[in-house]
């Protein structure tokens, strides 16, 4: 009983609400991994969705309330995040 | 380019405020390579009030580990660096120091003497202690506003002192861990100058970085292989201990969350400028108004310009007698000049405002907006940057695409490109567009100035469908990326603009004025002078039986189902070198055949009928055929020239040449019938 409570969903970036806030926990291990972490996009920052556009493929983050980024929707996937859970 | 041995080589994030950091350094004093481009050549300039020293301005990147073409050409450029007269000046945006020094310690670690500038103190309220800063990260550290000057002078001199007695720090920012460090001894035998870090770096990059010793490069491949060395995971490792250390030291310094007016105001905006709907209109609206502003701003300067230039040949005219000299002065070389002078207004005026827009952090929008639209085309979102660049002149265009990290994006992006109205398009549409287009304004706007903008939206729907076409039959597995930084709006320093527009102008009339002079002399010549007539070579026979009468009459067939007649031939035929030959030639063309050339030669052009049908050459058929011809055909040597460097090969440029001219002579065949 107790372990259904630890268990957390996955999400990654891409399956954010507009609007939404939460951290970043991890990167998975991809060919943008290295690129998105040199532009400050790393675990324990804050991430939110301001926006996203062409119905979900292009999507405007803001990190750590300090800059914002736009991603392609595979390349936010690669962006765990912390679930509200 | 001249070889100083005092250099300061600025690097940074993008969008750190580095090039305008640069424009304050070097005034006026800077050298663009052979071409212009934002920061995609390798720009330097001599730091002002000390021209012994030199500075390089690097592209823009984040890290060592280089995504693109032009973020290779820095991480070579650091790694190459071994000369100790050699300074790194890193601009950091103040407000943004928890993401943009990660490429700094990177540098301090290479064992570069380094001083970081930070920049636009004046849009950041917060107090910020630099002695602090400089002390932990054990550099010199400067607060520098390139808007009032602030700190600029401290800056200077601390970079003159350094240069001439460089002094680097001991500080390492990253330890190596126990894996590193025994691959980075093994290679101490074969790189003995280097430390630890760059034995790493020539780990990671491999054959990128220029390694002249072939048993250093044989010994780096094989502990490579056999390590089973794995780049990324070593990149991610590195880059994450880095920035943990860099929090640290930044929290010291408790700067605090920044949250000021410009990003404000900057979120507010972007609410519009991005907006799935508006955003598009908008930009629509603003490539419309600088067409407009082309259009307007420009009349005055270039009616002055066409005057003085009439002047100057009248008076050459009526001064010296006649001889073959005074003709090729005043039918020969005068026209040309005139045919290049006086579209310096249109293209300056177009330099600068593209400028602007990428200044400002409009750009960055743009590609944001269209990367997903573009990207089942074989586009990238930055190919929008080469296209609204290709505006104004291919050749800077496609060398922007360095950009793209994809290669297959990036090739069709250099392929379709110049299918972009460029500025050398824009003689010959405002000469032609007033044949096809009564005056009159419709909507408020110029008539002209929405057959321009006709004529441009085409030029892009064509790029498009061929991106379309072309990613078909060129292929490539490579994964393509986006991962766009959108930096907060500011209003362009006006200074700067001027600076770009005057270098990119200067540039353009230099390498097109060229060619143009040339073709306007040996047009002049080969309209003078006929072989019927060789014992009497000074006397000209009539234009129809000159060597460019020749020519002209050979290739009528080709053309005359396009409307075309043998004087247009020639015209076509001096275009291959480059397209606004086309109205020098005109101009030579028609000066030649008049006795009295006062007449303008809009006038004379009006005037001019087919000899066997009596119909008007430049009616609307024949002149909307003309102008089709002119948007499609690849008309342009030095863009070729390019495409070959960039592609490193003749087979692209080829290929090119054929499809574009093909393409062109189809949509003017199709026009002209349908309008006749």
């Amino acid at each position: 009983m107790a372990t259904e409570k630890t268990i957390k969903i996955l999400r990654f970036a891409d399956e954010m609400e507009p609007a939404e806030s939460s951290f970043i926990s991890q990167l998975e291990q991809g060919e943008a991994t290295s690129r998105l972490i040199s532009m400050g996009i790393r675990p324990q920052l804050s991430i939110r969705l301001i926006k996203r556009l062409f119905f979900g493929k292009t999507l405007i983050f803001e990190i750590n309330e300090s800059f914002r980024v736009a991603l392609r929707k595979d390349e936010a996937h690669q962006i765990m995040i912390k679930s509200g859970v | 380019m001249k070889i100083y041995k005092k250099q300061v080589f600025l690097a940074g994030n993008p969008n750190s405020g580095k090039t305008t950091l640069f424009n304050t350094l070097t005034g006026l004093r800077q050298h663009v390579g052979n071409y212009p481009g934002v920061t995609v050549d390798k720009k330097s300039g001599q730091l002002t009030g000390h021209g012994d020293i030199t500075v390089v301005d690097l592209p823009g990147t984040y890290s060592l580990y280089p995504n693109s073409l032009e973020e290779k050409i820095v991480t070579r450029q650091l790694l190459d660096i071994g000369d100790q007269s050699a300074v790194i000046l890193y601009a950091a945006d103040c407000s943004r120091l928890d993401s943009q020094l990660l490429l700094l310690t990177q540098i301090i670690d290479l064992g570069h003497p380094v001083v970081l500038a930070l920049t636009m103190t004046d849009r950041e309220d917060k107090y910020l202690d630099e002695s602090t800063l400089s002390e932990s990260l054990g550099i010199p550290v400067f607060k520098v506003s390139s808007k009032s000057g602030e700190g600029i002078e401290r800056l200077k001199s601390n970079l003159v002192s350094l240069v001439n007695a460089p002094v680097t720090t001991n500080n390492s920012f990253y330890n190596l861990s126990d894996q590193e460090q025994k691959l980075a001894a093994a290679l101490e035998g074969v790189l003995p100058e280097q430390n630890s870090y760059r034995r790493l770096q020539f780990l990671h990059h491999g054959e990128n970085v220029a390694i002249k010793d072939q048993i250093a490069k044989d010994t780096i491949d094989r502990i490579r292989l056999e390590s089973g060395f794995n780049s990324v995971a070593h990149q991610i490792e590195e880059t994450l201990q880095r920035f943990n250390k860099l929090d640290r030291i930044l929290a010291a310094l408790q700067i605090g969350k920044t949250d000021t007016v410009s990003k404000r105001i900057t979120h507010r905006m972007d609410q519009i400028i991005t907006h799935p709907v508006a955003g598009p209109v908008i930009f629509a609206l603003i490539m419309l108004l600088v067409f407009q502003a082309v259009f307007t701003w420009a009349t005055v300067p270039m009616d002055a310009i066409e005057s003085i230039i009439a002047v100057g040949a009248n008076s050459i005219d009526s001064v010296f007698p006649e001889s073959w000299l005074r003709n090729l002065i005043t039918r020969g070389f005068i026209p040309g000049l005139a045919g290049v002078l006086v579209f310096i207004p249109q293209i300056a005026i177009l330099f600068l405002l593209i400028g602007a827009l990428e200044e400002s952090g409009y750009m960055a929008r743009v590609v944001t907006m269209f990367d997903a639209m573009l990207k089942p085309l074989g586009l990238n979102g930055r190919s929008v940057v080469a296209f609204v660049s290709g505006g104004a002149c291919a050749i800077p265009a496609i060398m922007s695409t360095r950009t793209i990290t994809n290669q297959r994006e990036r090739l069709i992006t250099i392929l379709v490109t110049p299918f972009i109205s460029c500025s050398a398009r824009i003689p010959v549409y405002s000469m032609l567009v007033a044949f096809a287009v009564t005056e009159g304004k419709t909507f408020g706007f110029d008539n002209r100035a929405f057959a321009l903008f006709g004529l441009y939206a085409i030029g892009v729907l064509m790029a498009l469908l061929a991106a379309w076409i072309l990613k078909a039959f060129i292929k490539g597995d490579e994964r393509s990326s986006l991962m766009m930084e959108l930096p907060v709006y500011r209003s362009p320093s006006m200074k700067s603009l001027v600076r770009l527009a005057y270098e990119k102008t200067k540039v353009f009339i230099l390498e097109a004025g060229k060619i143009i002079l040339i073709i306007s002399m040996v047009l002049w010549f080969l309209s003078s002078y006929g072989w019927n007539r060789e014992e009497n070579l000074v006397s000209d026979p009539p234009l129809a039986e000159s060597f460019a009468g020749n020519l002209g009459h050979a290739i009528e067939p080709v053309i005359r189902p396009l409307g075309f007649d043998w004087k247009i031939g020639i015209a076509i035929i001096s275009s291959f070198a480059a397209r606004e030959v086309f109205v020098g030639t005109m101009a030579t063309l028609y000066a030649i055949e008049d006795e009295e050339h006062v007449e303008s030669i809009k006038e004379r052009m009006k005037l001019e009928v087919f000899p066997d049908t009596g119909k008007p050459v430049y009616s609307q058929p024949g002149t909307w055929s003309l102008l089709l011809f002119y948007a499609f055909a690849m008309q342009c040597m030095s863009t070729l020239a390019v495409v070959k460097r960039e592609t490193r090969t003749w087979k692209w440029p080829l290929i090119q040449l054929v499809f574009m001219t093909g393409i062109a002579y189809l949509a003017a065949f199709v026009i002209f019938h349908l309008l006749s």
